[in-house]
Parts: structure tokens; C-alpha cells; sequence
């Protein structure tokens, strides 16, 4: 049985090393190239995704993968990022942010399972943004052409991405340009979809707020695009859940550790925030795969903390593949306090 | 034998500071020691003797002769320094490297290197073919045991051959007790691997940890060896019986303040280090309360025994190295 456990205590005053995850191929050299220029900005990622040499401050990876329970794919873990990431956060002045890069054929569900899962890395960093770079010149081509849009991977790490930063977008039709935006859109649905040009600075999409606590903000009323994919692929789902009045304590453990028992291997990610009766702040809670972890919505990360308890009101939003929206919320609706 | 001692004292013999977190510590068969810090400045015999940086993100010092040093760097290379001499050898991939009895034998990729007293020059010298080297440890200075990613294997490096391959996917740690008797493996699910060498075929499991076991060690000597395993802010203890067996249940579980960060054994004691600076001593005669402690300036990021027993060395996560002098006691 998956254990739902508690975040460590994220509101001590605990210098934790926020991470800002960069995913893709696009682009994601000079991204990560600018948004690790100023001091202080640590990098891990695959040679090719790192424009200068590796030194102090920058650590070339390969990804080292192993497995949990063999034969598990969301208990996979990158040890290469684990090793990493504490020999950057573990010096004396520690960096103000560690950007990690990840090459397209990294799967980005393991390696946020591992930043947000790993013992070793809980005190020592802490997961704020997942950007995502696509280049919009081949995308398009594919949209146009009637071809599957991505592979699996590229599908689920856009359907796990907070901004979703597009290259060469300047270089489509007006059209093109309309339709692809909208085909993002549709798998993004957590994150925002921004044009990336050239001499264009990551800026807040790379460094801005944390994503990675409380209840996601999705665009309302969104127009969900059809989008093709070999077979054997598939788009992922997002579910909104939302329920009125409080949950009872026990039953949402249950619920929340049977989501994660029955959907661990096709959920990419979860983030809520839940009213449980008896609690006088709301819990946040946040998976991904198997991984999932909860807290008071008062200890968030300084700066995203709320001033007063939350309404007696739960969201949740899920993306995975081939998720049942039914079953997800019967499983909420039971849980409520009677 | 000698049981290991109870009563035991630490006194501070000397401190010292690095530029960066120190990231290593070792010792070489003679008593001399090198703590190398993350920026590649080494701290060599005392305080007195701090060095320039010679590498840029370093793994781990060895000493491969009494006047030379071995420094595995993450960019891919070893840098050999002493006796006013520095070389570089370029190891693609290098993760470990270790000394015995002037071997010197370094994990890269899926290969061992090992080196014949030129710096490594002859490159890789036997494909391991168990996925890519995690550790290695040394149970002569003939027989090596290689943690990978798809097992262990027991490699014979005086005549280049794989001598035992044991399948245990995820191996993330191995340790060997000082009588080369028995290896213990951690893997990434949470499981220990207890293999007595010779005897592969007999390995016994060791459950009950939630999450990958990276610091683990084996004290003792003789017929009173314990296996001792770190989980978070955890110590727990494995006493094995003459057949290099332990029981289904630890003897001892011993919770800590602060994550545990360091840990190091000795054929008598055991020294743990944590996030909060503590540094512990304890027995694996009375592995429940720690026999004597000091106080680093921060996180300890690594700890090593000298080869007598009586100084231990801590380097912390602001570049203190703290030499500590081990008084054993007898029993109260």
C-alpha cells in the first residue's frame, strides 16, 4: 500500500534551494543558458543542453535510472539527479536556484518523482517550476500534416508543465500559429503556453512564482482541441474536482492512497488543496506517479503562504492517461464529513 | 579477540577550514590524511598545509602511495598529486576510485580501471558488465567488489577477470567488513543484500527501510560484526552470527536529532556524523547510546577512521575539518 505521507516541515525557516525544471530540445540550451546567467543560478543537465563547460556551479548529468520495485515505471528514480543535486545544494554558501535540464528523451515524470520523492533531497531543494520548450516550426508541420502530434513522452511532459515556452512561433502563419497554441492548450492544462522568440529572456516563466503548491489556476471554459497520436500513445486527461464542505479525515487518506494505488502508473501529476473537518487550515496536497506528499497550506514556501485559513471548499485538479473522471470524483464525493 | 572498548573519550586535536563543503576524507595505510573540499582545495596531514584547487567538482580522495593522492572529478578525470607532482588522467565517467595495498582501481561507465603505478594510463582495464559503477570497495588488493546498476560483482583485478556476478538491480551502497568475510549491498527499493563472500549464493535480505539506504557500514571484527544502516535520522543495527547471518529484526533502532549525513566504521567503533554538526561515537557492544560525541560547525558531510583506530577525521558543509582524538576506554 502506497503510503500518503507528509511533506517535511517546509514552513521552518529552511534554506531549501528552489529547482526549476527545464524539459525539451527546442530551445532548452539557450533557455537554460540564459536563465543560469545570473549568479548564484546553479545548473544540472545533459551536455548537450549546457552552452559552457562544466565547473563550479555546473554539473553535467547522464541519466542514471533505477527502479524501486523492478518492472515498476512510477517508482523509477534518477540517481544521477540525487547525486547532483545534494553536491550542488550541499556547500557552504548554498546557490539562490538550481535549474535542471532534461533532454527530450528523459522521461520528466521520473525525475520530478525524484526531486519531489527522495529522503536525501527533502531538506536540501525543493520543486517550484516545470517549463516545458517545443519548437513550433516542426509541431506545426505535424498539425498540418495530419501526423501524431508527439510521442508519449513529449505528451506527458507537457501535461505536467507550468509554462510551456514555444520557439520559432514567429516563423507561422497566422492559422498555424492559432491551432497550435490551441493543441497546447489542450494537453497543458496546468500551465501557460508563451511565444519564445529568439532574443526573447525566459525571465518569470523560468524564475517565477512557485507552481507546486496549493490549487493550480486552469484557464475556464477552455475549447479541448482533438489531438492525433500514434497508437499505443495516449493524451493525457485533466480532471477538475471540486466539492463543497469539509472531508472527513480518514476517509480522504483513503481516497488519496487509492488514487495512487490504482492510478500511480498513468498519473502524472496531482495538486489540490483539500478543507479536512477538524483542521483549521486547508491541506495541500501533490503527486507525481507514485509519489505524493501532503501538508498544511500554512506551511507553503514563504511567499506563497496563505494570510487566512482557506473556504471549507476542496480542489483538486488531476492530469494522467486514461484517467476515469467518475470514479475519481465518487471517490471525493465519499469522502465528505457526514 | 579484543571486544571493542565501552568507556570511551573524544577530544578535539586539532580544527581546520577548507574554502568549500568538504566532500571527501581519507586516510592512507601510513596515517597520513586528505580532505578534499567541492571547489578541489585539499587539506593534507593538518591545517597547516591547505592546497590550491586542482580540480573543479571532485567525488572522492584516495591515497594511492604514501606521498601521492587520487582525485576522482565528475568532469571525468583524475588528478594524481603529490611529491610536487600533478597529472591528469581523463576517466570518462569515472564515479569511484579506491586504494589497497598500492592498487589503485577506479569505477567508469561500465569499466574498471586500474592502475599499474602510471596514473591509470592503461585505461579501461576489464568491462564489468553489470550496468554503470556506482562504488567499489576492496576486499584484498586482488578481489574488488563492484556496486552497479544491475547488481554486484566480485572482480579479481591481478588477473582482469569477473569472478562472481550477483543480480540485484538498484545497488546504490556496498561495504565490506574488515576481515573481507562479508558484503553488505543497499539498494534503492530499501533493501540491505547481505552476501557472505564465498558463499554469493546464501545472500540474505535485510527489509524494512521505506526508501534507498545510502550510508551503510560493517563494524567489528571476528565473530562481532554488526551491520549498521542509515534511514533518515535513524541508526540501525544488525549483529551477525557466526555464519554471517543477522537476525529478522535489528537489534537496535536508534533515533537521532537530524538526519544522519555521515557514517563511518572501524573494526571497534562506529562514528556518525548529522545535519546538525553532532558527531557520535558508538560500539557495537552497546549499540544503543552513543559513547562519546563532539560538535562539528555544521552539516558533516563526510567522516573517516585513521587506520589505528584513534583519530577520526569530520569535514562539515562550511569546510571545517575536525580532527578528533579517540581515547577506547574499557568496560565501566
Amino acid at each position: 500500500m502506497v503510503e500518503f505521507v507528509n511533506d517535511p516541515d517546509i514552513s521552518a525557516p529552511s534554506p531549501t534551494v528552489p529547482i526549476t525544471v527545464v524539459a525539451g530540445g527546442a530551445a532548452a540550451a539557450s533557455v537554460i543558458g540564459a536563465a543560469s546567467a545570473p549568479a548564484g543560478v546553479s545548473v544540472i543537465a545533459p551536455a548537450a543542453l549546457l552552452d559552457a563547460p562544466a565547473g563550479a556551479g555546473r554539473i553535467v548529468t547522464v541519466a542514471d535510472v533505477a527502479e524501486r520495485s523492478p518492472g515498476c515505471p512510477c517508482c523509477r528514480s534518477r540517481l544521477d539527479l540525487v547525486d547532483g543535486l545534494v553536491r550542488l545544494a550541499r556547500r557552504r554558501q548554498r546557490p539562490d536556484r538550481i535549474v535542471v535540464g532534461l533532454e527530450p528523451s528523459d522521461d520528466v515524470v521520473t525525475a520530478l518523482r525524484t526531486i519531489l520523492a527522495e529522503p536525501e533531497l527533502a531538506r536540501l531543494v525543493r520543486l517550484e517550476r516545470v517549463v516545458v520548450t517545443v519548437d513550433a516550426v516542426a509541431l506545426a508541420t505535424r498539425l498540418a500534416s495530419d501526423l501524431p502530434f508527439g510521442d508519449q513522452l513529449l505528451l506527458d511532459r507537457l501535461a505536467i508543465a507550468d509554462a510551456v515556452l514555444v520557439a520559432r512561433s514567429g516563423d507561422l502563419g497566422g492559422a498555424s500559429s492559432e491551432r497550435l497554441l490551441a493543441t497546447l492548450r489542450t494537453i497543458a492544462r496546468f500551465g501557460t503556453v508563451h511565444p519564445l522568440p529568439q532574443a526573447d529572456r525566459p525571465g518569470r516563466a523560468v524564475c517565477g512564482p512557485d507552481r507546486w503548491h496549493g490549487s493550480p489556476d486552469l484557464e475556464p471554459n477552455l475549447e479541448l482541441m482533438p489531438v492525433r497520436v500514434d497508437d499505443g500513445d495516449v493524451v493525457p486527461d485533466t480532471v477538475v474536482l471540486e466539492q463543497a464542505g469539509a472531508l472527513d479525515s480518514d476517509g480522504t487518506d483513503d481516497w488519496l492512497n487509492g488514487i495512487i494505488a490504482r492510478h500511480g502508473r498513468r498519473l502524472l501529476r496531482l495538486q489540490g488543496v483539500l478543507a479536512v473537518a477538524g483542521l483549521p487550515w486547508r491541506v495541500c496536497c501533490r503527486a507525481v506517479g507514485s509519489a505524493a506528499m501532503s501538508h498544511p497550506e500554512l506551511e507553503h514556501p514563504p511567499g506563497t503562504r496563505p494570510q487566512r485559513p482557506g473556504p471549507a471548499r476542496s480542489t483538486v485538479v488531476i492530469t494522467g492517461r486514461a484517467l476515469d473522471a467518475a470514479d475519481l470524483a465518487a471517490g471525493l464525493d465519499a469522502a465528505r464529513a457526514r | 579477540m579484543t571486544l571493542p572498548p565501552l568507556v570511551t573519550t573524544v577530544e578535539q586535536r586539532w580544527s581546520g577550514v577548507l574554502p568549500e563543503a568538504v566532500c571527501s576524507v581519507a586516510w592512507s595505510g601510513t596515517g597520513r590524511m586528505v580532505a578534499v573540499a567541492a571547489d578541489g582545495s585539499t587539506m593534507v596531514d593538518d591545517p597547516a598545509h591547505v592546497t590550491t584547487a586542482t580540480c573543479a567538482d571532485p567525488i572522492v580522495a584516495t591515497w594511492v602511495a604514501d606521498e601521492r593522492v587520487a582525485i576522482a572529478d565528475h568532469a571525468g578525470l583524475v588528478v594524481f598529486a603529490g611529491s610536487g607532482r600533478v597529472a591528469t588522467t581523463i576517466v570518462p565517467g569515472v564515479r569511484a576510485i579506491a586504494s589497497r595495498r598500492g592498487v589503485t582501481v577506479a569505477g567508469a561507465g561500465t569499466a574498471l580501471w586500474v592502475d599499474r603505478g602510471n596514473d591509470l594510463a592503461d585505461g579501461p582495464i576489464i568491462e564489468v558488465g553489470s550496468g554503470l559503477i556506482r562504488s567499489v570497495v576492496s576486499l584484498s588488493s586482488a578481489l574488488w567488489a563492484v556496486a552497479a546498476g544491475e547488481g554486484l560483482a566480485l572482480v579479481d583485478v591481478s588477473l582482469n577477470v569477473v569472478d562472481t556476478r550477483v543480480e540485484l538491480p538498484g545497488i546504490v551502497a556496498v561495504a565490506v567488513d574488515a576481515d573481507a568475510t562479508v558484503i553488505v549491498a543497499g539498494d534503492v527499493g530499501g533493501s540491505l543484500h547481505l552476501l557472505p563472500v564465498g558463499r554469493e549464493g546464501e545472500a540474505q535480505e535485510l527489509v524494512g527501510y521505506p526508501d534507498a539506504v545510502r550510508l551503510i557500514g560493517l563494524a567489528g571484527a571476528g565473530d562481532h560484526v554488526s551491520v549498521i544502516a542509515v534511514a533518515d535520522d535513524e541508526l540501525t543495527w544488525w549483529p551477525l552470527d557466526d555464519r554471517q547471518r543477522a537476525p529478522e529484526r535489528p537489534s537496535a533502532v536508534v533515533a537521532q536529532d537530524a538526519p544522519i549525513t555521515a557514517l563511518a566504521c572501524d573494526p571497534h567503533l562506529v562514528a556518525s556524523g548529522d545535519a546538525d554538526g553532532a558527531v557520535r561515537v558508538w560500539s557495537t557492544r552497546v549499540p544503543d547510546i552513543a559513547l562519546a560525541d563532539a560538535r562539528a560547525d555544521g552539516e558533516v558531510t563526510a567522516l573517516a577512521w585513521s587506520p589505528t583506530g584513534r583519530t577520526l577525521v569530520a569535514g562539515t558543509v562550511n569546510g571545517q575539518v575536525l580532527a578528533l582524538a579517540i581515547t577506547p576506554g574499557s568496560v565501566a
